[in-house]
């Protein structure tokens, strides 16, 4: 204990002494962090409205507008035949509007003043299983009458493009940031080591082991990643935070799912924190390894 | 306790060697000089003893240590038993006298009361009560060595090895510097000091030992300098 205050201390005036260094490794680490922590909640918000899109059991099936009583009933029971389809429901243009009027969607606004000719009519389907939902609009798609059919699903689908398009530029980041920082860090601690080298040949002298000689190192190294850490947390927090305010202003959390600030922010900063420190861990030990070879 | 036996050091093939067969002992709480001319090996061996070199061959054997087949896990350890005294002093000019203690303290893991306790001990041995918030830049030449006499000791070793402790120090200087050492083998350290300086070893009347072109060619008890030239 005594001796990791010691380290502590030595650490902080090693920060102190190259305070330019520190100062551009920490901000590397938080800019890298910041970028790959907006990235990734981009796309763990994503995958939440994409699992809530292959849960649903629903689709759409718009019919098309010159049809007879008789195609939209025929229609009705070549879906209701259909063995996973549980219910089909007749919805008239008129019925569509308005039950996109009586809606709280943000998207009720615009059909205030639409027409209800200019909406299809169509037929709500319900499936028994969420996994039939494919085969199911797959058939729908090939009955006479049907104009086009909407699925979520197939929303979902385009939506995880995205996400993995967000997952990858993450990846992306977190390389470049391993790399960045790593460069940044390495020659942060080269030059307190070039700055303490009397410090450690006396250390030497009087029989300090090499464990002893690389803790202040380490732990600067640890801080470095830390702070950039923490200041990411709070960077990526707060514009989470701002990003959630204003979508919930806008009501467009009834179209779009995500997660709540207050409920992601321990993941944020646990990942960013635990990422910061890593960086930093490894940023110093393999230098310090070449380095204090020589010193 | 420092046991050699034909100590060998070359530093490349084709180079002319350093040590040539060095052999000697010396026993527990003894006090010796290691005289010669320059580049006659003395600080070489000195950097063997205190195991910053490795000897060519030769059986090297110091405080219970084969100094020789020391493990980098084992030169620590080694070291904590030998306090090391040079002619730059190498304190640590940012930090006061007294931080230059504790540290080389800390540096072994002695906890802080019994840091606090040896540092006061070994400041008033050397004389340096006073000192302990200055900085070594604040000191004198006689000063900073005394400084660095202390780190020597503080962690109490059996041996204590000096090259040209008072190679920047005044003749008065050296002589109390040498009395220092004198004191310090008193309280049983064996003390090995290279040494130019005639004056002072003829003064103190310790056992002399010569080196020349890297072979011992003289070793007296109660020798004088010039008796040991050859």
């Amino acid at each position: 204990m005594r001796n990791l205050i010691y380290f502590v201390r030595e650490a902080l005036h090693g920060l102190r002494s190259h305070a330019l260094g520190s100062f551009a490794a920490i901000g590397t680490i938080t800019a890298c962090l910041l970028l790959t922590g907006c990235f990734a909640l981009v796309a763990a918000n994503l995958q939440l409205n994409v699992e809530q899109m292959m849960g649903d059991r629903e689709f759409l099936v718009y019919l098309e507008d010159d049809l007879t009583q008789e195609d939209y009933d025929s229609v009705g029971e070549a879906l209701s035949a259909m063995e996973d389809v549980e219910e089909a429901t007749f919805i008239s243009n008129e019925q569509a509007l308005e039950n996109q009027l009586s809606s709280s969607s943000i998207l009720s606004d615009y059909f205030k003043n639409v027409d209800y000719n200019l909406l299809q009519n169509r037929y709500h389907v319900l499936v028994t299983d969420a996994e039939a939902l494919a085969s199911c609009v797959e058939a729908a798609e090939t009955l006479k009458g049907v104009e086009h059919v909407y699925a979520s699903y197939s929303l979902a689908q385009q939506i995880t493009t995205l996400r993995n398009q967000c997952l990858t530029g993450a990846g992306v980041m977190v390389v470049l940031l391993v790399v960045l920082s790593m460069f940044i860090i390495s020659n942060v601690v080269r030059l307190a080591v070039v700055a303490r080298s009397e410090e450690i040949a006396i250390m030497r002298i009087v029989g300090a082991t090499n464990g002893f000689i690389r803790a202040p190192f380490l732990v600067e190294g640890l801080l470095i990643g830390l702070i950039g850490g923490l200041c990411a947390t709070v960077l990526t927090g707060g514009l989470y935070w701002l990003v959630e305010r204003s979508l919930t202003s806008v009501g467009s959390n009834s179209v779009f799912s995500f997660y709540a600030c207050q409920d992601i922010w321990p993941f944020i900063l646990l990942a960013t924190c635990g990422a910061g420190l890593l960086v930093g861990l490894f940023g110093t030990i393999l230098p310090m390894q070449r380095v204090l070879k020589t010193a | 306790m420092i046991h050699l036996r034909n100590v060998r050091k070359q530093y490349w093939e084709q180079a002319h060697p350093a040590l040539r067969g060095v052999t000697f002992r010396m026993k527990p709480g003894e006090f010796a000089f290691l005289v010669g001319p320059s580049g006659s090996g003395k600080s070489t061996l000195l950097r063997i003893l205190h195991g910053e070199e490795e000897a060519s061959s030769g059986i090297i054997l110091v405080n219970n240590y084969d100094v020789a087949h020391l493990t980098r896990r084992q030169l620590p350890y080694y070291r904590r038993t030998v306090g090391m005294v040079y002619q730059d002093f190498r304190l640590i000019p940012n930090r006061t006298v007294e931080e230059n203690l504790s540290f080389a303290m800390r540096a072994i893991g002695a906890p802080d009361k019994q840091i606090r306790a040896r540092v006061e001990e070994v400041l008033e041995q050397v004389e340096l009560t006073g000192h302990k918030h200055n900085y070594p830049t604040e000191l004198s030449g006689g000063e900073q060595q005394r400084v660095a006499v202390a780190r020597a000791i503080l962690n109490h070793p059996a041996l204590v090895l000096a090259d040209e402790p008072t190679g920047n120090l005044d003749p008065k200087l050296s002589y109390e510097m040498m009395k220092l050492f004198e004191q310090i083998n008193e309280d049983g350290t064996t003390v090995l000091v290279v040494t130019h300086e005639q004056s002072l070893v003829d003064r103190f009347h310790k056992r002399v030992i010569r080196l020349e072109e890297g072979k011992i060619v003289a070793d007296e008890e109660d020798g004088l300098y010039q008796s040991c030239e050859t």
